[in-house]
């Protein structure tokens, strides 16, 4: 294994000064905190153009890969990995030099993005996540579900309120009672008579609605949702 | 009513676009099988620690030799050609392919691999013509058909040298050793012969070319590989009784003459330390060896086997023979042929189609698609490789287990007398009885371990699961086999029958009108009637008036009145029906040519041709035809909208989506048939894109719907999907169809057709649509990639009224939908083969569970892939992370809570009773 090493480093310096029209360049495997990331050695690099593709493999360092005789044109360069997400990138390649920008999916060919050194340098967004995970039972998690808020603050309001009720002088509370009867609309004071079904067909609960309020109503929801 | 609330439901429960797969269900749901393809034996190296193999269809892999798995592999379609290539080794640890290109056979693409890890060490690629020969001597010497010599240097893949063969001279081999190149060629006028190059400078050694014989016909040449000599063989014309050998490791070879005991079809020599042995085939068929050794210039006859049934091939040093229940082994040495020993092996009972062996193990190529590794011990691993090669695959329904009324009981029960049908009944039940203490064991052992998913299932029955996860998946093989695959059991062999139809080759397999019956149909007329859960062969038949040198090109289903009628269709353009009866009423249908769509009635026994489609322009090619799947049913006959007016769906049953591409422009189109009048719908020109014509355009025909995908540079490159809705009228609530069956003949309005464009990221290599087994769950597309990856994409994602440009509005997210963006991302849950390598996939298949919310899924081609997928969530199965203890201790707080709050409850209403509270 190390002697592949030092053989691809080798080949890699006779590459560079055989042909101008091979294209070098790695995978950078070093991470901020934690050991390096590793490339199966079936990482693919694809070269694509309109009118032509090359394809290599990663080579026996784990990191490094070279296209040989490479037309001129411009290709975008797109890595076939399972374990990595990488970046697309657009090489464009001249008789002379090798240019190296950023590509970004969903754009029009002729943008480009911002320029990348040569040997191209690819490093990988993150590693490649096709599962989703069940989540446990939490208790925590289980009161921080507002709906669980919301009944645990009604249960405490059912014991409290009373109280509250108690301390207010009975004139004061002759008044909220009048003032309550009037604001709560009779379907939602009566909510036994609450029509599930024909609420879902779009028609106005209890037989008394007309033509007119089955629109009102039906707007007045929509709007709600 | 029943359409809104039904719309309004799935509208609201299965909201999410993306959903991936969840953690523990992978590997558990879903199985895949790596397959390398069909084994050549120039093409494979056997050693102690490794087996390699370039084959057939361009699979580069290492197998295990303990056990056959795969190592790794390469998947080199657009880099190497199996035909012609070269697979050696380049030292202990790497190996060396040498091949062809396919965009250009006058390319070579050389590589080397290291042997245990798979890495990639160098490659180069050489003009000057495909391989002839490789020989390996420190550096790598290669010739070239075009007549070119090269030595490659073998640590890095640059070249030293380069030496081009004289005018006139045809390539036939290379050897190396001992610091010098022989080039064997032959010459127009001269015949065989060999040039001497030096190694080191690549010039021409010596200035003759050394004719060895002036007409040689078939020529082989054995190459030493660090073992005896290297000996060039060859016939005379014409001549099956003799064969012509020359030791090229001589430095003045002579030319000997071996006369074998018997006359031979075909023969293999080897080189030995003390020879040389050849492996004969006789005009028989029997096969026999005779070993020779080389002393003072001349070569004796040492000894040699009897013929037998049995295959011979030589190993480094031994012979091994194999016949149908045995291995043999032989020693070679300069007196005689020793035996060594014979093991009872059971091989395969197919024909064996060919034996390569190394000093102790031997590899087995059998005519059905099996391959067998065995050593003198007896059998190391078997693989089976037929099923790489799928013509046609079919899911079989299984009955359910443990159904205590049989249909004619219930029929009985529900028409007999009163007290008949009850006393049936009664004792029914009471034989039932006998059965309940294994259910109740069963229902305590499921109600402890809280598992209801996994019921098991012995994997030699028969039978269905409760949920219908469990069908067999019938493939029918190029090798003209049959294999039937356990959906539940990883897909573990259920049954294989080899050579249905007698040496024919399988055009298609369907289902018949009988549950688990299937056609089996071959080229040249043969159809065998085949249980498709046993294997067994009920009939085997030829199609009655079957044209001479007519060919079966597909096999057509039709339905009447409920009657399934299987037919075969011919390249004389003739319909033989193969249930014996034909359709009494006339029934429709259309063939794909190359260029044109050719409409077709059947009508009392006779075929009309109707209506001919034919593409705009001659340079347009047809990629795929799609047509909507026969058994999917529809529930709702209208789109629901967000102010629940109605948006009614287009169901033309006979909707026939043609994609086509255009070669000379790079352009893809779209074109939507009646298949019944042939009448068009609706088309789309997709020009000035630039289209990947050789990728072509891939579509497929849903509901009421057709998505179709190609890949283009332009305006930006990627994968393009399209999506074309199609209803009945742009106005809401109208529909023209009013309550009667859709008719091509009725005077019909076009459709109204409202399509989107999306931008996926990756190559796919074709599509395929889910269908449930009633059609409420949503569809998904199944997508196989190019990355060796299977995707699905919810239909609900590619919707066509998602809103441009704009956020919805409160109606249209009540409708589901999400603002529109052109680009479906790189969400890797997209992808339902997560971390499978699912190589060349290349066909879909779908077939419903019995559960409505369970889709199994089935791709094939190179590698196989099942899975289960849920497209509107597995609403009718629990949820793995149902927690049933959780749920039994919730009940059990409650219990508590009510025991201490009833008496306060009670407390209190005495006390207002009382009155001594408010």
């Amino acid at each position: 294994m190390f002697r592949w090493n030092i053989i691809v480093t080798a080949l890699f310096i006779l590459v560079q000064t055989v042909s101008a029209y091979s294209l070098r360049g790695f995978l950078d495997s070093t991470v901020s905190n934690g050991p390096p990331l590793t490339f199966s050695p079936d990482t693919e690099i694809i070269l694509r153009s309109a009118e032509a593709k090359y394809n290599t493999y990663v080579r026996a360092d784990g990191q490094s890969f070279v296209f040989l005789n490479v037309s001129e044109g411009a290709y975008a360069l797109s890595i076939k990995s399972a374990e990595h997400i990488f970046p697309t990138l657009r090489v464009d390649v001249a008789e002379t030099d090798v240019e190296v920008f950023v590509s970004h999916p969903g754009n029009e060919w002729s943008f480009k993005g911002p320029r990348q050194p040569y040997p191209i340098e690819l490093r990988p967004f993150g590693p490649a996540v096709y599962y989703q995970y069940r989540e446990g039972f939490n208790i925590l998690k289980l009161f921080k579900n507002p709906m669980l808020m919301i009944s645990l603050l009604t249960l405490g309001m059912v014991f409290v309120l009373p109280k509250i009720m108690d301390s207010l002088d009975p004139e004061q509370l002759k008044e909220i009672q009048q003032e309550q009867a009037k604001t709560v609309p009779s379907a939602l004071a009566n909510p036994m008579n609450f029509d599930v079904a024909s609420y879902l067909a779009g028609k106005s609960s209890g037989p008394s609605a007309s033509g007119s309020s089955v629109k009102a109503a039906g707007s007045a929801r929509s709007r709600k949702s | 009513m029943h359409v809104r609330l039904l719309s309004l439901l799935l509208t609201l429960t299965f909201a999410t676009l993306v959903c991936g797969l969840f953690a523990d269900e992978a590997f558990v749901v879903d199985w895949h099988v790596a397959s390398i393809g069909s084994i050549d034996p120039s093409r494979a190296i056997l050693s102690p620690d490794s087996v390699a193999v370039f084959s057939d269809s361009s699979v580069l892999a290492s197998l295990d030799p303990g056990n056959g798995t795969v190592r790794w592999r390469y998947f080199l379609r657009e880099s190497a050609v199996p035909r012609p290539s070269l697979l050696l080794k380049l030292d202990s640890s790497a190996i060396l392919l040498a091949a062809a290109t396919p965009a250009d056979a006058a390319i070579t693409h050389i590589a080397a691999w290291i042997e245990d890890s798979g890495y990639l060490i160098w490659e180069a690629y050489l003009t000057g013509g495909a391989p002839v020969g490789v020989s390996v001597a420190g550096d790598v010497y290669i010739l070239q058909s075009g007549g070119k010599v090269r030595r490659v240097s073998h640590l890095t893949g640059s070249e030293v040298w380069e030496y081009s063969l004289p005018e006139g001279h045809s390539p036939v081999d290379i050897v190396a050793s001992k610091g010098k190149v022989l080039i064997i060629t032959r010459k127009q006028d001269s015949g065989l012969g060999y040039f001497t190059v030096n190694a080191e400078s690549g010039e021409m050694a010596s200035d003759r070319f050394v004719v060895v014989d002036k007409n040689a016909a078939a020529v082989s040449f054995s190459k030493s590989e660090g073992y005896g000599a290297d000996i060039l063989s060859w016939t005379a014309p014409g001549e099956t009784s003799t064969i012509m050998v020359a030791n090229l490791s001589d430095t003045t070879p002579s030319v000997h003459t071996i006369t074998p005991k018997h006359l031979y079809a075909s023969f293999s020599l080897a080189s030995t330390s003390t020879g040389v042995v050849v492996a004969f085939t006789g005009l028989d068929g029997k096969s026999w060896a005779e070993s020779y050794s080389s002393s003072r210039g001349k070569l004796t006859l040492v000894g040699s086997t009897d013929p037998t049934e049995s295959a011979s091939a030589v190993g480094a040093g031994k012979l091994f023979e194999i016949s149908k229940g045995s291995i043999s082994s032989f020693t070679l040495d300069s007196v005689d042929v020793n035996a060594e020993g014979t093991t009872e092996v059971s091989f395969p009972s197919s024909p064996i189609e060919f034996v390569t062996c190394s000093s102790s193990a031997c590899l087995v190529g059998y005519q059905n698609g099996e391959y067998v590794f065995s050593s003198t011990t007896g059998v190391t691993w078997t693989r089976d490789e037929s099923v790489t090669n799928v013509v046609s695959a079919i899911f079989m329904e299984l009955e359910e287990e443990g159904q205590t009324a049989s249909l004619g009981e219930v029929l009985f029960e529900e028409n007999a007398a009163p007290l008949q049908a009850y006393i049936h009944r009664v004792k029914r039940h009471w034989n039932a009885l006998a059965g309940l203490p294994q259910y109740l064991i069963s229902f305590f052992h499921r109600f402890l371990s809280g598992d209801y998913d996994a019921v098991p299932i012995d994997p030699n029955s028969t039978v269905s699961d409760t949920f219908g996860f469990r069908k067999f998946i019938v493939l029918a093989t190029t090798q003209g086999g049959l294999r039937a695959l356990d959906t539940a059991h990883a897909g573990a062999l259920a049954w294989k029958v080899d050579d249905v139809l007698q040496s024919d080759t399988i055009v298609g397999i369907v289902r018949s009108d009988a549950k688990d019956r299937l056609f089996v149909v071959g080229a040249f007329g043969s159809v065998a009637y085949v249980n498709g859960v046993t294997g067994k062969i009920i009939a085997l038949s030829k199609i009655a008036q079957f044209g001479l040198g007519d060919k079966v090109e597909s096999v057509i289903t039709f339905t009447d009145d409920g009657v399934q009628y299987v037919a075969a269709w011919t390249a004389h353009a003739q319909l033989h029906f193969l249930s014996g009866s034909t359709p009494s009423k006339p029934v429709y249908f259309s063939k794909a040519t190359e260029s044109a769509i050719v409409g077709f009635i059947y009508k009392e026994d006779r075929l009309i041709h109707t209506w001919k489609f034919t593409l705009p322009t001659s340079s347009y090619r047809i990629t795929s035809v799609a047509s909507r799947d026969p058994d999917d049913t529809t529930v709702s006959v209208g789109r629901v909208l967000g102010d629940r007016s109605v948006l009614y769906k287009y169901l033309n049953p006979h909707i026939l989506a043609v994609a086509a591409v255009d070669d000379a422009t790079k352009s893809a189109a779209l074109f939507l048939i009646d298949d019944v009048t042939g009448r068009l719908l609706y088309s789309s020109f997709h020009d000035d894109e630039v289209v990947d014509t050789a990728a072509g355009v891939k579509v497929v025909v849903g509901e009421h719907w057709v998505v179709y995908s190609y890949w283009s540079e332009l305006a930006t490159r990627g994968e393009k999907l399209v999506v074309l809705d199609l209803y009945e009228s742009d106005i809401r609530n109208v529909r023209w169809s009013e309550g009667q069956n859709f008719s091509s003949f009725a005077d019909t309005p076009l459709p109204f057709v409202q399509g989107r464009g999306y931008l996926f990221p990756e190559h796919i290599t074709s599509l395929a649509v889910s269908r449930s087994r009633f059609g409420i769950t949503n569809r998904d597309i199944i997508a196989t990639l190019d990355t060796a990856q299977v995707a699905l994409l919810r239909k609900r994602l590619l919707d066509a009224r998602r809103p441009i440009n704009r956020e919805p509005t409160n109606d249209e997210k009540e409708e589901g939908l999400v603002k529109y963006d052109a680009l479906i991302g790189n969400d890797k849950r997209f992808i339902v083969s997560h971390v499978y390598k699912v190589i060349g996939t290349e066909k879909t298949v779908c077939s419903p569970a019995h559960l409505e919310s369970t889709v199994l899924v089935f791709s094939y081609g190179l590698d196989l892939f099942f899975t289960r997928i849920t497209p509107s969530q597995p609403f009718d199965l629990l949820s793995k992370s149902f927690n049933k203890g959780q749920l039994l201790l919730t009940i059990f707080a409650l219990l508590v809570a009510v025991r201490f709050t009833g008496p306060m409850v009670r407390r209190k209403q005495l006390n207002m009773r009382w009155g001594t509270q408010k």
